[in-house]
């Protein structure tokens, strides 16, 4: 067809190029061009009939490719080819120090779970515990010792150090190991007897994110500095002080299960009741049925106030005046009120690194006769031992020249602190540096040795992580780079001939074999040890103590700190905080935590300032400009984001992410907020006064995965209160449609799959999206693509609010495939690729897909996802999936999916498919809860339930029946087979 | 109608010649469907192996049972090539001195691997799992063919997917023999229809 160059040109027209703009003669010329016509002759037609006949014929004739089969020489008794193998191990992502079994397939791990057999998470685990995985096969780790940056033998380099740490010992100098929390009992006495060896020696731990103040307010409260345990499951009432408690906060998954086991509806008893009072927006903020929003400085102050009411009701002295201006008072006596109506079965916690807010916590505690009941001082959890005023001394230390050796293991100090700017300095000073970390980090960087130590997954070792709770470590898989363990090190520099397995064995033969009285010989107390990952001594009862600072005393203490007074009502301050997906930022080069989405934020690829809305509109800033933070100790890059429910001069900013060293995924995303931190009298402090703001002029694509936050009206995230819940079950759920159908019903199979989550348990960890991501081979597509909202998470969790945006309500929802019984999708494919199992479930067929997306424009829920590329082998991708090493991880089980396949919850048919062949090899009928979706899984507070519709006494069918079960967009007929159980908070 | 301008009319000879032609059009044209089907179907393919082992002569003289050296095939999806150890648990004291033989100690002695070439191959992005079968009371031989026949082994059956769902639509689901006992008596009581166990779901292999 030829374009009518007769037509006139309308004046104004719209115009696709500045050529065409210009009327450039040589574009009108091409534009003839434009839709030339082809005309093919007899003989072109003949010819190209020919050539495809040749090709069809040729390709019949080829072969196909020749495919090796090499067996085992030996097979291993333990392996068949496969078939997976599970192991107990611990977890080293963070140091809470949860039990983990994982999934070893042909030698390899693929999986890592939840131990139900740990007393800590008991089969829960969170997404930067699940993603360690990745860790282990990251391409960028450092693969073998090296001297000042040249390779070096190991033996050498033994040499090198032992030569080093001899003299240091013979001058007088000192030789200091720098690590974080270790709780392993073997370690602690290795690491003894290296002290003992090398006489000036000393042992350095901190941690990036320090409870110090917690333990140090022990000490003056209760004359023990220990970090208690809580109990979150025996609290009716929990307040948080600035503690994310169920997102990063020393113990998050044990603390999400604790949390959640009160939250559930059991019949008769009332849930937890959660007050959060905070500066930034945290997870744990978002599941308050009350959050108090406070600037940084009025911390000391709200805790004084919720003291002194509660000093009050407790009949004692008043309190000395102190600041109160701008606090929501008559909020926190009411809160006081409840919690005093709740004496002994209530919690207070604050996460400040202050020692005076923690000491006023105590006194609230004691004085609710918590102690010895939800605050446990005896089973002390060992989870947090850090010391930062320690850090400090050594880089000092390290100035003065004092330190001849310095071996660094398991923190990264060059970069996971505020002094990390002197310290990089100082370590110039000391000859021998040396590092055992296994992947590249800032500190790495800066050493003189790397020995590079393993990864857990690779390592033996123990852990302690609550006094009289001990955790095994065993090694998945050989090491994979020529690394050795660093207690292999410490071993072979103390000149002790033997290597850390047997060492760790001989410890728990003479110390912990001896302890207990199940077992009649070593091998067998160690063998089982060994497979259940625990070990418990028997504890005693926590017991209540006598608080030994008065009330008023801490009071006036915290009049007296210069430091606590209030900044102010105008002045902007800062609350820097642990991101749920990275928190510390050790794990910054793994590609599924940066693709993970913050559960309240839900930025994925880098940290953001979080603002108030109003604040930003009065500065005329919107998401994604790039401002300057100038703070005392320097300047911060980030782009705004506005966060309903910020207080009005607060801002927000997350730790772990701008390191300069990490490996190609992790180097450069987002800004460090590290150096912004302050350090004075020994503690870090998290909270930053006299923050100013400048405008950069530039802006920045912030990747969400979420920028629409409203239901638009439609009950699909419903809610109520527990109140309105006990005079009416149904309340918040009584809309559900009747359905009616033209068809006749879905012939039900030999199973009907469903699924139930109840909103009330789900807390929005996200550690379910992680699991689902390994489980199921799904790729991580990078920021820029995430901004195009291609991710192509298989589940994602919504998050909604309601209410004003000062301090708006926060609803969470996971959401994949609800495999419809009337599914949208499936009349809408014209090749038949999605399609209906006879078990009730919605199936992708990759291989018959041609892409055409119908289906994921006619899917209701938005679940469906496009492979708009090749993710895999792709260096436009340069992620886990383009790399060698990191394949290592995927599921052999799970195709990966290429480009042009539309994609989605598949109900983890793989693990249907196991557990029923399963029952079927042992010739019995399937167990209800049998299978466990990933999801479902690795869920801390067991929010999903999975089962079997058809089975009228599985859990998931009595939930059917319940009076707060209902389905999304149920009006829609097209009854899906996930369903949901209404939130009910408890609220005043 | 009214021919305005009729066309001379062909000869017979003509006629002939095209009418072949169409014949061998045609012909040339079902050949090419036929073999373009057959794309990555290797039925009848039998390969050279590395040492020259004879099925022949253990399964069919000898009447060792397959899953003696295929012990993979009870337990998961595959049915495994028996490791040296396995060889060798007899031919330590049998014909320790056929070349054959000597083939596998030497592997072993050296810890090199044989290198078996794969014969039955499935298509792509399909799981399969020989347990579900085995365990079934599915004998070998319908899928592997005559094996007790074969010195080197020959792929019998086309494996194609077309073939997977003619059998699954034959065969109802019948309890494995030897199993059954009490929990999987109601279960597994009576020849279910194969549509009722889902044997033709699309997802119970490709995922």
């Amino acid at each position: 067809m030829k374009p009518d160059s007769k037509k006139p040109v309308p004046e104004k027209k719209a115009w696709k190029s500045l050529e065409e703009l210009r009327e450039d003669p040589a574009r009108r010329e091409g534009k003839a061009d434009e839709f030339p016509e082809w005309s093919a002759s007899r003989r072109d037609f003949l010819k190209l009939m020919g050539f495809g006949l040749g090709t069809v014929a040729m390709t019949a004739c080829t072969r196909s490719p020749v495919h090796k089969a090499i067996p085992f020489l030996q097979k291993p008794e333990e392996l068949t080819p496969g078939v997976a193998n599970w192991y107990a191990t611990t977890c080293a992502g963070c140091s809470a120090g949860c039990g983990l079994l994982v999934k070893s397939r042909d030698g390899r791990p693929i999986k890592v779970e939840g131990n139900p057999e740990s007393p800590l998470n008991q089969g829960g685990v969170c997404a930067l515990g699940q993603a360690s995985l990745l860790s282990l096969y990251d391409g960028a780790r450092l693969k073998a010792p090296r001297w000042e940056g040249n390779p070096i033998a190991w033996d050498a380099l033994d040499e090198k150090v032992r030569v080093a740490l001899a003299s240091a010992a013979a001058e007088g100098r000192k030789a200091v190991l720098l690590t974080g929390t270790i709780s392993g009992p073997s370690t602690l006495a290795l690491i003894e007897e290296f002290l003992k060896k090398f006489p000036g020696s000393s042992h350095v731990a901190y941690d990036p994110v320090s409870a110090k103040a917690i333990r140090e307010a022990n000490r003056r409260s209760f004359g023990a500095a220990v970090l208690p345990t809580y109990r979150f499951d025996l609290a009716e009432r929990i307040v948080g002080i600035q503690a994310d408690f169920l997102g990063s906060w020393l113990s998050p998954v044990e603390f999400t299960r604790q949390y959640v086991s009160r939250r559930k509806l059991k019949l008769g008893v009332e849930p937890s009741r959660h007050v959060q009072i905070e500066s930034d927006f945290s997870l744990t903020g978002s599941n308050a049925d009350l959050r108090l929003p406070i600037a940084p400085d009025q911390t000391a102050w709200a805790t004084l106030a919720l003291l002194e009411a509660v000093q009050a009701l407790a009949g004692g002295a008043a309190l000395p005046d102190f600041p109160k201006q701008g606090l929501p008072l008559e909020k926190i006596q009411a809160v006081a009120k409840d919690l005093w109506a709740h004496r002994g079965k209530s919690l207070v916690v604050s996460g400040s690194n202050e020692p005076v807010v923690q000491a006023a916590v105590n006194a609230i505690n004691a004085l609710l006769d918590n102690i010895g009941k939800t605050v446990d001082l005896d089973g002390v959890s060992r989870q947090k031992l850090g010391d930062e005023a320690a850090l400090a001394e050594l880089v000092a230390a390290m100035r003065r020249g004092e330190v001849a050796a310095l071996l660094i293991e398991g923190v990264n100090p060059a970069y996971d602190n505020p002094l990390a700017g002197e310290f990089r300095e100082a370590l110039k000073k000391v000859p021998l540096s040396l590092s055992f970390s296994p992947a590249p980090d800032e500190t790495a960087a800066l050493v003189r040795a790397q020995a590079p130590g393993l990864h857990f997954l690779e390592a033996w070792n123990d852990a302690e992580p609550r006094a009289g709770l001990f955790h095994l470590t065993q090694p998945l898989i050989a090491p994979l780079f020529d690394n050795r363990g660093f207690q292999d090190g410490l071993l072979r520099w103390l000149g002790l001939g033997q290597d850390f397995y047997r060492y760790l064995q001989a410890h728990w033969e003479k110390t912990l074999y001896p302890r207990q009285t199940k077992f009649l010989s070593f091998r067998e107390f160690w063998n089982h040890s060994l497979h259940d990952g625990v070990f418990r001594l028997p504890g005693s009862d926590p017991q209540a103590k006598a608080l030994v600072e008065n009330p008023v005393e801490i009071a006036r203490a915290a009049l007296a700190d210069p430091r606590l007074r209030a900044a102010g009502a105008e002045a902007l301050q800062m609350q820097v905080y642990e991101s749920v997906a990275l928190r510390e930022g050790a794990a910054a080069n793994n590609p599924w935590l940066q693709e993970l989405p913050d559960p309240v934020t839900k930025v994925t690829w880098g940290n953001v300032l979080k603002i108030a809305p109003a604040e930003a509109a009065r500065r005329g800033w919107k998401d994604g400009d790039v401002v300057r933070v100038e703070t005392e100790r320097g300047n911060l890059e980030l782009p705004v984001f506005l966060q309903p429910g910020m207080p009005a001069k607060t801002l927000g900013a997350a730790l772990g992410y701008g390191r300069t060293a990490a490996g190609k995924v992790g180097k450069g995303v987002g800004a460090d907020a590290y150096p912004m931190l302050g350090y004075a009298d020994g503690y870090f402090r998290y909270a930053i006064p006299g923050v100013r703001l400048a405008a950069t002029g530039r802006a920045q694509r912030v990747a969400t995965t979420q920028t629409h936050g409203s239901m638009e009206g439609r009950a699909i995230v419903r809610q109520t209160n527990f109140d309105e819940y006990k005079k009416n079950p149904r309340a918040g759920n009584e809309d559900r449609p009747k359905l009616i159908s033209l068809w006749p019903a879905w012939k039900e199979g030999a199973h009907s799959w469903g699924m139930a989550i109840d909103l009330n348990a789900c807390t929005g960890c996200s550690g379910c999206l992680i699991g689902c991501q390994v489980e199921n081979n799904v790729p991580v597509v990078g920021a820029e693509e995430v901004w195009r909202r291609r991710e192509m998470g298989w589940i994602r969790i919504d998050r909604y609010y309601v209410g004003d945006a000062e301090n708006p309500e926060t609803l969470h929802q996971p959401m994949m495939c609800q495999h419809c019984g009337n599914a949208p999708c499936e009349t809408v494919c014209p090749v038949l690729a999605t399609v209906h199992s006879s078990d009730g479930l919605n199936q992708q067929v990759y291989n018959r897909c041609v892409g055409t997306r119908y289906c994921a424009n006619n899917c209701p829920y938005k679940v469906r996802r496009f492979n708009w590329f090749d993710y895999a082998d792709n260096p436009e991708f340069d992620f886990n999936l383009n790399d060698q090493v990191a394949k290592l991880a995927l599921n052999p089980d799970i195709t990966v999916r290429s480009r042009g396949v539309m994609e989605k919850c598949s109900m983890c048919i793989q693990r249907i498919q196991e557990g029923k062949l399963q029952a079927k090899n042992e010739g019995r009928a399937l167990k209800d809860s049998e299978i466990q979706m990933a999801c479902q899984q690795s869920c801390p507070g067991k929010a999903i339930v999975f089962g079997d519709l058809n089975d009228p006494n599985s859990e998931i069918s009595k939930l059917l029946k319940d009076e707060r079960y209902y389905a999304v967009l149920e009006e829609l007929n097209v009854r899906p087979a996930v369903g949901y159980l209404t939130k009910v908070r408890n609220k005043e | 109608m009214r021919e305005h301008d009729p066309k001379p009319k062909a000869g017979p000879v003509a006629k002939l010649a095209a009418v072949l032609l169409l014949i061998g059009l045609a012909t040339l044209v079902a050949w090419l469907v036929r073999a373009g089907m057959k794309v990555g179907v290797n039925q009848g393919y039998s390969p050279d192996q590395p040492i020259a082992f004879s099925h022949k002569i253990h399964v069919g003289d000898n009447k060792i049972d397959c899953r003696y050296c295929h012990f993979g095939a009870e337990q998961g999806r595959h049915a495994g090539i028996p490791p040296a150890n396995v060889c060798l648990n007899c031919h330590n004291k049998i014909k320790k001195d056929s070349p054959e033989i000597q083939k596998i100690a030497k592997a072993v002695a050296e810890n090199k691997p044989i290198e078996w070439v794969k014969v039955h191959n499935l298509p792509d992005f399909v799981y399969f799992n020989h347990s579900q079968h085995v365990n079934a009371g599915v004998d070998c031989r319908s899928c592997h063919g005559p094996v007790e026949t074969m010195g080197r082994m020959r792929q019998d059956q086309p494996l194609t997917m077309g073939w997977c769902i003619d059998c699954h639509r034959q065969q109802g689901i019948a309890p494995p023999p030897g199993h059954g006992q009490a929990a999987a008596a109601e279960f597994l009581s009576e020849k279910m229809p194969k549509a009722f166990v889902g044997g033709m779901d699309c997802a119970k292999c490709h995922y």
